[in-house]
């Protein structure tokens, strides 16, 4: 079910398929370490922790799609509707937060896959048209 | 003194303000029964946060899950589909199992002030303009609420029915739902020139109450017009949380509205350009230049 | 009939839309006769302004004959027949702008306020063809107008002067007019006017109008010489932006002091005074993080003697970087501003031309017929052919 030989058809799958496991990565430490999670982000209350367990099983959701599915392509989409929606809730703990240098970090450990995912997902469906 | 504090009640004559919002026992809250009176429902164990951020990331999943169409789809959606359910209700049989509960801290808050809570469910809005009419004229215009639905544009018709009672419809915008609603309305109090407040009947459609001020302006100005309404929507709990959003929309309605009132008595008529000339062109013109520096 | 329609940035294209009727009351239809592109238009259709949409008829320098009143218009103001200019804000006459002759502030013609509160904290009066910021009017480059409030807004002209000797009473006369008369010039006041378009030529010979006592105008002689050509036949002593430091030169003209009276007639798209300032407000621009280009407001406030007046006659829209408020601020300078209030000058400046003080039509180097609108603004944009001001002709 994981392996690459099953996705040759789509080029950009490698990086999909990495999103796929971050997202599993993402997923399983929201959810088992929201407290620490919250504590980093300087939002330390149970309703913060909540939300970063959801956030969690969203992830996890994320990753099986996507690495359990031919094509990845709504997958990562839906990745890009989940970032957009944790933008927002990060920018709402910005301005809460008690520990700017945790939640910058915690910022800068998100971007790189924010990026990924927007550059990804136009890609496939880029790909997905010329094919 | 600002428009604002006078609005608020610092005229100890004024008997009305102790009914202001700013005590926390508007109008409507007098009428609404205390949350505790409310039926059973299930422990609400999700704070109101994360039961927003459940529904929108339930619902990307669902969405996702659904449209694979395959087994793991399912189970995506399905996992979708329990987030958007506790988004909804507040419960979450996870955290019950777990012993967590998010919606503590929540509750102790909201038990202290149930009452205000009840206030802020409904929409709130004010607004003021500066119109150069006498207080006079103003208030003539408004008492007779037959005018109303020239100046207001989501009222259909107000229908006069005594010296105090009124009966009114409006439809609702399309993005709501378009329907009609309808109300009785009665005076609560009339002060000549000065003030005008009205509240909804018991068991209307809508809850409303309102009121609006004429105090004469600084110097040729005019007359300062002040306008306070709330209202609480149908449609219940989902409205209620978009509340912050209707409120913004409504705060824009009343203002568009008051404006049209403002032209109206100052002009005769609102401005338009519906049924001017404009081309159809999509975008496909020449480009009429080479550089773009 | 023929108009002049909005398409994107950089698409302009003539259409047949239908004619405008009567909406109010107290509108009017006029018939075009003469009908010119304002540099601000080129603003709009560079896609500077936000709140255009795709159909919208531009133009905003009509003037014509009227041809229908609505029932509530005054008609001992105007009536059928009547040979008008329009000037470009909408005004009520009533409101509390109006009767202070704010009139570009007019609070009751602008069926769009909410999106100018929004931009602005307060939205402006409703111009004509100007986007929906100020309530998105049809414009003027069409073969008929619909004027809102005709009896405030429809100037009516004699019949024995030509087109195009009061058809710029509707923008450009009365914008470089007021540039420099609301400042209360002397006569032994200076006047540095940057920018040699239509509207710092106005201002050059509204200066010697209001006989003020030396004129400077600043442009680039490399590109537009037409135009410095032109402001020196207006009786100013002009500076090359492109060959010399205008800063340096200003002191030498004016004892080392400065002009009293600086006018930016350049606006938003401002060509920087060096390569790096162009390239930055450029960058900036272009990433939207600044919407407008502010080198000529930078350059006045450097250039401005202390305790003199900045006269920002340019339109700008949004928001801008690196304004010296530091140089504003402790060289005690006075910043004039605003849209102009056209109504307010009319009459004097009619009896300008009529006195034979001022004959406006010197400005005018092409007229065209409406149906070749986009040539027209090629040529203006890029100042082709010696082009500095263009009228339309609608009926041809």
């Amino acid at each position: 079910m994981f392996g690459h030989s099953k996705h040759h058809e789509y080029e950009d799958d490698t990086v999909a398929s990495g999103l796929g496991w971050v997202s599993i990565m993402l997923g399983v430490g929201g959810i088992a370490a929201a407290k620490p999670i919250a504590k980093l982000i300087g939002v330390e209350n149970a309703t913060a922790e909540g939300i970063i367990r959801v956030v969690g099983v969203r992830e996890l959701c994320h990753g099986i799609d996507i690495l359990s599915h031919r094509d990845p392509t709504p997958g990562v989409w839906a990745r890009v509707a989940g970032d957009v929606l944790d933008g927002v809730l990060l920018g709402i703990a910005a301005k809460k937060t008690t520990n700017p240098a945790g939640f910058a970090t915690a910022a800068a450990m998100v971007a790189p896959v924010v990026i990924a995912d927007m550059v990804d997902a136009p890609k496939l469906s880029a790909q997905k048209m010329m094919a | 003194m600002t428009l604002l504090d006078r609005m608020r009640g610092d005229t100890a004559s004024d008997s009305f303000e102790t009914r202001d919002i700013a005590d926390g026992e508007s109008a409507l809250a007098q009428s609404q029964p205390s949350r505790a009176q409310q039926g059973q429902q299930p422990q609400q164990n999700v704070s109101q946060a994360e039961r927003t951020v459940s529904l929108a990331a339930g619902s990307i999943l669902a969405v996702l899950g659904l449209s694979r169409k395959s087994l793991p789809g399912l189970l995506v959606a399905g996992v979708g589909g329990s987030l958007v359910y506790r988004g909804v209700t507040g419960h979450c049989s996870m955290y019950e199992s777990l012993g967590i509960d998010t919606a503590e801290d929540e509750r102790q808050r909201q038990g202290e002030q149930s009452e205000e809570e009840q206030a802020r469910r409904g929409i709130h809005v004010e607004n003021a303009f500066l119109i150069n009419r006498s207080p006079e004229d103003l208030y003539a215009y408004w008492r007779n609420f037959e005018n109303l639905p020239k100046i207001m544009t989501h009222l259909e018709e107000v229908r006069v029915i005594d010296d105090r009672r009124s009966h009114w419809a409006a439809r609702l915008p399309r993005v709501a739902g378009g329907q009609r609603l309808e109300w009785d309305a009665e005076i609560t109090r009339d002060d000549p020139n000065s003030l005008i407040a009205w509240q909804s009947v018991q068991g209307s459609d809508v809850e409303t109450s309102g009121r609006i001020r004429f105090a004469p302006a600084m110097g040729d100005r005019g007359t300062e017009v002040h306008v306070f309404m709330e209202y609480v929507p149908p449609g219940g709990m989902l409205t209620a949380m978009l509340a912050p959003l209707l409120s913004k929309g409504s705060k824009r309605m009343i203002r568009e509205d008051l404006r049209n009132f403002k032209r109206i008595m100052e002009v005769g008529e609102i401005p338009t350009i519906i049924g001017q000339p404009h081309g159809t062109c999509t975008g496909q013109g020449e480009r009429y230049t080479e550089g773009r520096w | 009939m023929k108009a002049l329609i909005w398409c994107a940035p950089y698409k302009v294209k003539v259409e047949n839309v239908p004619e405008p009727k009567i909406l109010n009351g107290r509108d009017a239809i006029v018939r075009m006769t003469s009908t010119c592109i304002c540099g601000s238009d080129l603003h709009l259709v560079d896609g500077f302004v936000p709140f255009m949409k795709p159909g919208d008829v531009l133009g905003h320098e009509p003037m014509g004959i009227v041809e229908d009143v609505g029932p509530d218009v005054d008609t001992s103001k105007v009536k059928v027949g009547d040979r008008v200019v329009v000037p470009f804000p909408i005004a009520c006459g009533t409101c509390f702008f109006c009767r202070r002759q704010l009139y570009s502030c007019c609070e009751n013609t602008n069926p769009k306020s909410y999106l100018g509160e929004e931009a602005f904290g307060f939205a402006t009066a409703g111009v004509f063809g100007y986007s929906h910021l100020t309530g998105g009017y049809a414009g003027g480059q069409a073969e008929m107008l619909r004027v809102p409030f005709a009896d405030v807004n429809c100037q009516v002209m004699p019949t024995d002067l030509t087109d195009h000797q009061v058809v710029f009473l509707s923008d450009i006369f009365p914008t470089g007019y007021m540039a420099v008369q609301h400042c209360d010039p002397k006569p032994d006041d200076t006047v540095a006017v940057w920018g040699c378009g239509p509207v710092g030529q106005f201002a050059i010979r509204s200066a010697k109008l209001l006989n003020a006592g030396k004129v400077i105008a600043i442009d680039n002689g490399k590109t537009v010489p037409e135009r410095l050509r032109m402001a020196r036949e207006g009786g100013a002593i002009t500076i090359d932006n492109s060959r010399e430091s205008v800063y340096d030169r200003l002191l030498d003209l004016t004892g080392g002091i400065g002009p009293d009276i600086c006018v930016d007639a350049v606006g938003m798209e401002a060509h920087g005074s060096n390569i790096l300032e162009h390239a930055y407000d450029k960058i900036k621009t272009n990433l939207m993080m600044e919407s407008d280009r502010p080198a000529a407001v930078r350059q006045t406030i450097e250039c401005c003697r202390k305790g003199g007046t900045v006269s920002i006659a340019g339109v700008y829209g949004g928001l801008a970087d690196k304004i010296p408020l530091g140089a504003l601020m402790n060289k005690g300078l006075t910043v004039k501003t605003g849209q102009c209030h056209v109504h307010r000058y009319v009459p004097e400046l009619l009896d300008h031309v009529r006195s034979g003080r001022i004959d406006p039509s010197f400005v005018v180097t092409h007229r065209i017929p409406l149906s070749e609108a986009p040539h027209g603004y090629h040529l203006f944009r890029e100042k082709k052919d010696g082009c500095i001001k263009v009228v339309l002709d609608p009926a041809a």
